[in-house]
C-alpha cells in the first residue's frame, strides 16, 4: 500500500452521491465540516438578532417588543443559541473540516457517526428555534417546554458525538512522528479542549433529563439555572479553547515565527481546558466557594499567557499585516477581559451574581473573543474549507463593527451589573442612567449583529456567488500539513504520501531544507 | 482451522511508510473510553441530583412506598452475570473457540433481558407515578437512564453477535468485542451504585 488513495480504500470510504444527495449523505469530514460551520453561521445571525430583541426591550422601562414572561425566555434563549448554536458547533465544524488535514490523515475515524452529529445538531437546532416560537423555554410548561428540553438533550448529544469523532482521529491518527508535542495548536486544542467539553456536555445531558422528567411529568417550569451553569464562569473558558488554539496555529504563521518552545502553547491550552472544566459550579451559588473563587481568578492566566506567547512571536518575527492575525490576538485580548470579569464576579462580597455583570462576560467572551475567532479562523482557512481567500476590507469591517459592538454592549450591561445591581434579563426598572446604559446596549447589540451580517455576507460573496480570489494550496506559507495539499483539498485528502513529520511546523521544516 | 484461528495471527509489522497510517489505530478504543466517562457523568450527574431531592425532603421515600427489595436484589444480580458472561465473550473470542462465544453472547443477551424484565417488574410492584413525587422523578429518572444503557449495551451485544455468524473475527472485530466487554462492565458498575444509592440506601437517606 503505497499510495494515500489505497489506504483510504483500506479504510472503507463510502462512494460520495452528486449534488443535494450528495450533501445529505455525505461522510466526507471536508463537507460535514462546512455544513457544520454554515449551520453555526444560522445560530450566530439568529443568536445576535435575539440579542437585538433584548436589547430593544431596554430601550425605556417596560416591555416594547415581548410579552408577558417572554422576555426571559428569550433572554435565556440568545444564550442558549450563541453557545450551543454558534459557538460549540463552530468549532466542532471547524475541527472536522480542519484536524484529518492538519494531522496528515486520509479521514476521519467514524464518519458516519459524525453526519449523525451534525444532522442531529441540524434537527435539534431547528427543534430548539420551533418550541421558542411555539412559546417554550426557561420559566415556561407545556409541550413546548418539552421540546425546547429535548432540543437541549440533542443539541448537547450530537456536539459531544462530533468532538468524539474529531478527538479520537487526533488521538489515533496522526501522520507518522507526529508525536502528541508536535501537534498543531488547533488540534491539541481540540483535543484538549473538546475533550473535556465532551464530559461537560454529559453533565449538561444528565440536566437535561432530569429537567425533561419535572416537566413533562410534574408539569414543573424549566429552572433557568439547570443549564446556564454551562455558559458561566468557569465553564465559558473551556469554551474558548479552541478559539485560543485557533489564535496560536494562526499569529505565527502570519509572523513568520515559530514559539521558542511549541509544548509552552500546549501546555497552557491543556491548563485552560482543566481550568475551564465548569461542571461543579452549579448552582452558581457554590461560587461562594474559596475553590472557586481561585479558579476563576486562576482562569486569567490561561489568556495572559497566550498573549505572552503570541507577543514574543511576533516580536521576533515581521509584523503581521492579515486581518486574520489581528482578528486572533484582539479575540485574545477579549478572552483575557472575559477571564478577569468573571474573576470580579466571582468575588462573593461583590453580589454580581444574577445581575447583568454576568451578561457582560458572556458578551465579551462569546460575542466578541467567539465572534472574532471564529472571523479569524474562517479568513485564516477559507482557502482550505473552501478554495477561496476572502476579502481583507470586508474581514477588518466586520472585526471593527464585532469588537466596538462587544464591548459597548458589555461596558453597558457591566456597568449596570456593578452600579445599578440590575438584575440579568430585568424588563422594568426605573433610573434615567438605566436607560441611558440600556440604549448603549443596543448600540453594541446592532454592531454585533452587523458585524456577524457582514462575515456572513462576505462568505456568500466569496465563495457562494464565486467572487473571491482563488487561492493556491499554500497561501499564507503555512507551517502543518494542511498547507501540503490543494485548496481545497481532494476527497482523499493527501493525493501524495506524507513525509515523516519531525517537528511541529513540517512544511517549514522541508522549506529550510531545500533552501540548505 | 476455522475462521478465528486463521485470522488470529496479528500480521508481521512492515516496514513503515512515510504518511498516516491505513486505519486509525484503536480510535474505537478511544470512543468507548470517551463514551463511558461520559455516561459515568451523566449517571453522576442523575446521582447527584437524586442526592440533592433526597437531601431536602422531611420523608425519603414517602409514606407508603414500599420498594421491593427481593424483586430488585434478583434483577441487579442477573444484571452482574451479565458482566460475567461479556468477559466471557472476550475469552472465548481470544482462544479462537467459536462454539463458546456465541454461547456467551447469547446468555449476555438472556441476562440484559432478564434485567430490562426485573426493572419493568420492579417499576409496577413500587406503583409510582411520574411527577407525583421528587421521589418518583428522581427514581426514573436515574433507573431509566441506566435502563437505557443496560439496552444500549445489549445492542452492542447484538451487533457482536451477528458479526461473528458473518465470520467476521478481524483484529478490527476483536477490538469491538473488547470495547463491548468494556461497555457492559461499565454498566454493571454503573448498575451497582444504582442499586446501592437508590435502593439499599433508601432507608438512610
Amino acid at each position: 500500500m503505497s499510495t494515500i488513495a489505497t489506504n483510504v480504500r483500506a479504510a472503507g470510504r463510502p462512494v460520495e452521491l452528486p449534488g443535494v444527495a450528495g450533501w445529505l449523505t455525505t461522510s466526507d469530514h471536508k463537507r460535514l465540516g462546512r455544513v457544520w460551520l454554515a449551520t453555526s453561521l444560522v445560530g450566530l445571525l439568529v443568536g445576535a438578532g435575539l440579542l437585538v430583541v433584548v436589547a430593544v426591550e431596554g430601550f425605556e422601562s417596560g416591555q416594547q417588543v415581548l410579552t408577558g414572561d417572554s422576555l426571559a425566555r428569550v433572554q435565556a434563549g440568545f444564550h442558549e443559541v450563541l453557545v450551543l448554536g454558534f459557538l460549540a458547533p463552530f468549532a466542532v465544524g471547524l475541527a472536522t473540516a480542519l484536524v484529518p488535514l492538519q494531522i496528515g490523515a486520509p479521514g476521519l475515524a467514524f464518519p458516519r457517526l459524525a453526519a449523525l452529529a451534525l444532522w442531529t445538531h441540524v434537527v435539534s437546532l431547528g427543534v430548539l428555534l420551533g418550541a421558542y416560537l411555539a412559546g417554550g423555554g426557561v420559566t415556561a410548561s407545556g409541550r413546548a417546554s418539552d421540546l425546547h428540553i429535548v432540543a437541549l438533550g440533542g443539541l448537547a448529544a450530537a456536539l459531544s458525538l462530533g468532538l468524539v469523532c474529531v478527538v479520537a482521529t487526533a488521538a489515533t491518527w496522526r501522520a507518522q512522528g507526529m508525536t502528541l508535542s508536535r501537534a498543531p495548536s488547533f488540534t491539541w486544542a481540540v483535543l484538549v479542549g473538546g475533550g473535556a467539553l465532551v464530559l461537560a456536555s454529559s453533565v449538561l445531558v444528565g440536566r437535561v433529563i432530569e429537567s425533561y422528567i419535572h416537566s413533562r411529568y410534574a408539569d414543573v417550569p424549566l429552572d433557568p439555572s439547570s443549564f446556564s451553569w454551562f455558559w458561566s464562569t468557569p465553564q465559558l473558558g473551556l469554551l474558548a479553547v479552541p478559539f485560543a488554539g485557533i489564535a496560536l496555529e494562526v499569529v505565527p504563521v502570519l509572523s513568520r515565527s515559530r514559539y521558542r518552545v511549541h509544548t509552552s502553547a500546549l501546555v497552557v491550552l491543556a491548563a485552560m481546558a482543566i481550568l475551564g472544566v465548569g461542571v461543579a459550579a452549579q448552582p452558581v451559588a457554590v461560587l461562594d466557594d474559596v475553590l472557586a473563587v481561585l479558579v476563576a481568578f486562576a482562569s486569567v492566566l490561561p489568556p495572559l499567557v497566550v498573549l505572552a506567547l503570541l507577543g514574543d512571536t511576533v516580536r521576533r518575527g515581521s509584523r503581521p499585516t492579515a486581518v486574520a492575525a489581528l482578528m486572533s490576538v484582539v479575540a485574545v485580548l477579549l478572552l483575557l477581559v472575559g477571564a478577569t470579569v468573571g474573576a470580579i464576579g466571582a468575588v462573593s462580597g461583590l453580589d454580581l451574581v444574577g445581575t447583568s455583570w454576568q451578561d457582560g462576560q458572556f458578551a465579551v467572551v462569546v460575542l466578541g473573543a467567539g465572534v472574532l475567532g471564529a472571523a479569524s479562523a474562517l479568513w485564516y482557512w477559507a482557502p482550505k474549507l473552501y478554495g477561496y481567500q476572502l476579502s481583507e476590507l470586508a474581514g477588518t469591517a466586520a472585526a471593527a463593527a464585532v469588537v466596538a459592538g462587544s464591548l459597548t454592549y458589555a461596558l453597558a450591561q457591566l456597568a449596570n451589573g456593578l452600579l445599578n445591581d440590575l438584575p440579568a434579563g430585568s424588563a422594568s426598572w426605573t433610573g434615567s442612567d438605566i436607560t441611558t446604559l440600556h440604549r448603549l446596549a443596543l448600540v453594541g447589540a446592532g454592531l454585533v449583529a452587523l458585524g456577524a451580517a457582514l462575515v456572513v455576507v462576505e462568505l456568500l460573496r466569496s465563495i457562494a456567488l464565486g467572487q473571491g480570489f482563488r487561492a493556491g494550496p499554500d497561501p499564507w506559507q503555512g507551517a502543518t500539513l494542511e498547507w501540503a495539499t490543494s485548496s481545497p483539498p481532494p476527497a482523499v485528502n493527501f493525493t501524495t504520501p506524507v513525509a515523516v513529520v519531525t517537528s511541529a511546523t513540517p512544511l517549514w521544516d522541508e522549506v529550510a531544507e531545500v533552501s540548505r | 482451522m476455522t475462521v478465528l484461528e486463521a485470522a488470529r495471527p496479528v500480521a508481521p509489522a512492515q516496514e513503515a511508510e512515510p504518511g498516516a497510517p491505513s486505519a486509525p489505530r484503536h480510535a474505537l478504543a478511544v470512543a468507548t473510553g470517551f463514551a463511558i466517562a461520559a455516561a459515568s457523568l451523566v449517571m453522576a450527574s442523575l446521582l447527584g441530583a437524586y442526592l440533592s431531592a433526597a437531601g431536602a425532603a422531611d420523608v425519603w421515600p414517602p409514606q407508603g412506598v414500599v420498594v421491593p427489595n427481593v424483586a430488585l436484589l434478583a434483577t441487579y444480580a442477573s444484571l452482574l452475570l451479565a458482566s460475567l458472561t461479556a468477559q466471557w465473550t472476550l475469552a472465548a473470542l481470544s482462544s479462537a473457540d467459536r462454539r463458546h462465544m456465541y454461547l456467551a453472547v447469547g446468555l449476555t443477551l438472556v441476562f440484559g433481558g432478564a434485567f430490562v424484565n426485573g426493572m419493568t417488574f420492579s417499576w409496577a410492584q413500587l406503583e409510582l407515578v411520574a411527577g407525583s413525587s421528587a421521589y418518583a422523578d428522581a427514581v426514573y429518572a436515574v433507573t431509566v437512564t441506566h435502563l437505557l444503557l443496560v439496552v444500549s449495551a445489549m445492542l452492542v451485544s447484538v451487533v457482536v453477535g451477528f458479526r461473528a455468524l458473518a465470520g467476521q473475527d478481524s483484529t478490527r472485530h476483536r477490538e469491538l468485542v473488547a470495547c463491548a466487554t468494556a461497555w457492559w462492565h461499565f454498566v454493571v458498575a454503573a448498575g451497582s451504585v444504582v442499586w446501592f444509592v437508590v435502593w439499599f440506601l433508601e432507608r438512610e437517606l
